[in-house]
């Protein structure tokens, strides 16, 4: 997933983005969202080492109502998919893995938030980088 | 003005020894408390807590999450009586939130130099809710030497025969292994406190046996071996977390008392064989620290292992069960994955199943959690492995004349209660 294979260049965030975590630690994700006509994919990743805050799953539900006001994204049109990093670890709990995002969504606030575990190339297939 | 400060019981490990060592976490923030505060320490673990008038404010201490929901049970008493009572230590760290329906305040980080603004704010009748210090670190050289006057040392003994008194090197870790918390709790940055100022505690400690309880000594070589340098004079014997096993700091370490190690057993390869070796070739012993349950782990994995260790002569052995505390990635992942099955906290003593296992149902990762205990202390039980473990420092204490003998006047008491002999 580069910029060069995406379709949406323009609208295409890709950084590190640092937010007030629980009990207001500063934290760190990897962010990229990329703009499709009906829909925003919003891509976190949690960043372990590098993250001295809040984990992102731990603040996952705040860290969405955080990014979509922060990048001022429409919170019905959002999809967001958690993104666990290769570790470079022989143990399988530190490869990288993948998962869809649904939230409750009241007065602009997303909670609850449940994961679906899917497939890199089904996050391809989202992003529709192809 | 008096300070109540408690120490909540928990459940131990059913299949373990039971044994009570003093509490370092408590006696650690009593020592950055306003001279001015009296200090009345229970640690209920081995005495019954007094729900009296006679105090000023309570403080409650909680390391483990196995203890926090006793500790909101204590809380509730004491507030129903009209007593202020705040909450700190690593368990309310890790479960801040909750614990905030259950105290008039909490303290989140580490103490030094911050007690005086809450004892303030308590006398003022000004407690905040929350005294937020996480990823705040004090200065290092603000530790000062752990208060171990407020404990009742009699309370430590098991016929006769003190327990390891604790302290602190260092704060922080590097490393961020998958079931740890640490990271949050103390940040990613290893934080070695000045050698000098640990000699100055060890110097202070009434007891010649000690347990170091740094998360790793292992993160500057350098740091490590000074500090064992400046410890052989002490001639103080002492087990900590793992130590490098680099020939020359094993040799320090040697020199400066080691008596074991706590080594975690993850695998059945050949670097853990050697690693093991490795200490006792230094006259150093090995207590194997060992998780089961997690997801790289089948049935057969685990039976496999538990023949290896058979194998590798370990001194001791300690078996847990992966258990996923929060703000560590193991929680995170079990989290996603909906796989948490108990978040009953008093079940996490790391000795029940609160997760569905990748490999086997929990039930059966309960049985191979017992059945690890039983097979390993068949032959030899844990008592007699650990008489053995204390010969061992007792024949070391013997030749560099160290040696105390043991207090006969609790002969017939272990951990304040008398026993039939």
């Amino acid at each position: 997933m580069t910029r060069k294979t995406c379709n949406y260049q323009k609208n295409f965030v890709d950084e590190i983005f640092e937010f007030k975590g629980l009990w207001d630690m500063p934290s760190k994700c990897g962010l990229k969202i990329v703009e499709q006509k009906n829909k925003t994919i919003v891509i976190i990743t949690d960043l372990y080492h590098e993250n001295p805050g809040t984990s992102v799953t731990e603040f996952c539900a705040e860290l969405a109502t955080i990014i979509v006001n922060e990048k001022q994204l429409n919170p019905e049109k959002a999809v967001f998919i958690h993104h666990s990093p290769d570790m470079g670890s022989k143990y399988e709990f530190f490869t990288e893995s993948f998962e869809l995002i649904k939230f409750d969504l009241q007065n602009n606030q997303f909670t609850n938030p449940k994961w679906e575990e899917i497939s890199k190339r089904q996050v391809e297939e989202i992003v529709n980088f192809k | 003005m008096k300070l109540r400060l408690i120490y909540p019981k928990w459940e131990k490990l059913a299949e373990q020894t039971t044994f009570n060592l003093p509490p370092h976490g408590p006696i650690v923030m009593a020592a950055a408390l306003p001279e001015d505060v009296e200090v009345e320490f229970f640690d209920e673990n081995v005495q019954d807590v007094i729900f009296d008038d006679n105090a000023d404010l309570i403080a409650i201490s909680v390391m483990l999450t196995a203890q926090i929901k006793r500790g909101w049970q204590i809380a509730g008493r004491y507030r129903k009586m009209g007593k202020k009572v705040i909450f700190g230590g690593i368990a309310t760290m890790l479960h801040a939130q909750e614990t905030l329906e259950h105290a008039d305040a909490v303290f989140l980080g580490e103490a030094e130099g911050r007690m005086h603004e809450v004892i303030n704010d308590f006398k003022n009748n000004n407690l905040k809710k929350v005294y937020n210090y996480l990823l705040k670190h004090p200065d290092i050289d603000a530790i000062g030497t752990a208060r171990r006057d407020i404990l009742t040392q009699e309370f430590y003994f098991h016929k006769g025969v003190q327990m390891v008194d604790l302290v602190h090197a260092s704060r922080g870790c590097q490393f961020s292994c998958y079931p740890c918390c640490v990271n949050f709790l103390g940040g990613k940055l290893f934080r070695p406190r000045p050698i000098d100022k640990v000699v100055e505690e060890l110097e202070t400690i009434d007891n010649n046996r000690l347990f170091i309880v740094d998360n790793s000594l292992a993160q500057d070589t350098q740091w490590e071996k000074d500090l064992f340098k400046a410890m052989i004079p002490l001639k103080k014997k002492w087990c900590s977390h793992t130590i490098e096993d680099k020939p020359e700091v094993l040799d320090l370490a040697a020199q400066a008392g080691a008596w074991y190690v706590y080594q975690a057993i993850f695998d059945t390869s050949d670097y853990i064989k050697e690693r093991i070796k490795k200490y006792h070739d230094h006259g150093i012993l090995v207590e194997g620290t060992v998780l089961l349950g997690m997801d790289n782990q089948t049935e057969k994995d685990i039976l496999e292992l538990i023949d290896f260790l058979m194998e590798i002569e370990l001194d001791l052995a300690e078996f847990t069960v992966m258990t996923p505390f929060r703000h560590t990635k193991a929680f995170d992942d079990l989290t996603r994955q909906g796989r948490i099955i108990d978040k009953n906290w008093d079940n996490y003593n790391a000795g029940k199943v609160v997760f569905q296992p990748k490999n086997m149902k929990p039930e059966r990762l309960q049985e191979l959690y017992h059945y690890a205990w039983n097979t390993f202390y068949e032959k030899e039980t844990q008592e007699q492995k650990m008489f053995k473990l204390i010969l061992n420092v007792v024949e070391k204490e013997i030749k560099d004349g160290t040696y105390k003998t043991r207090r006969d006047d609790l002969a017939d008491v272990s951990f304040g209660n008398r026993i039939k002999r």
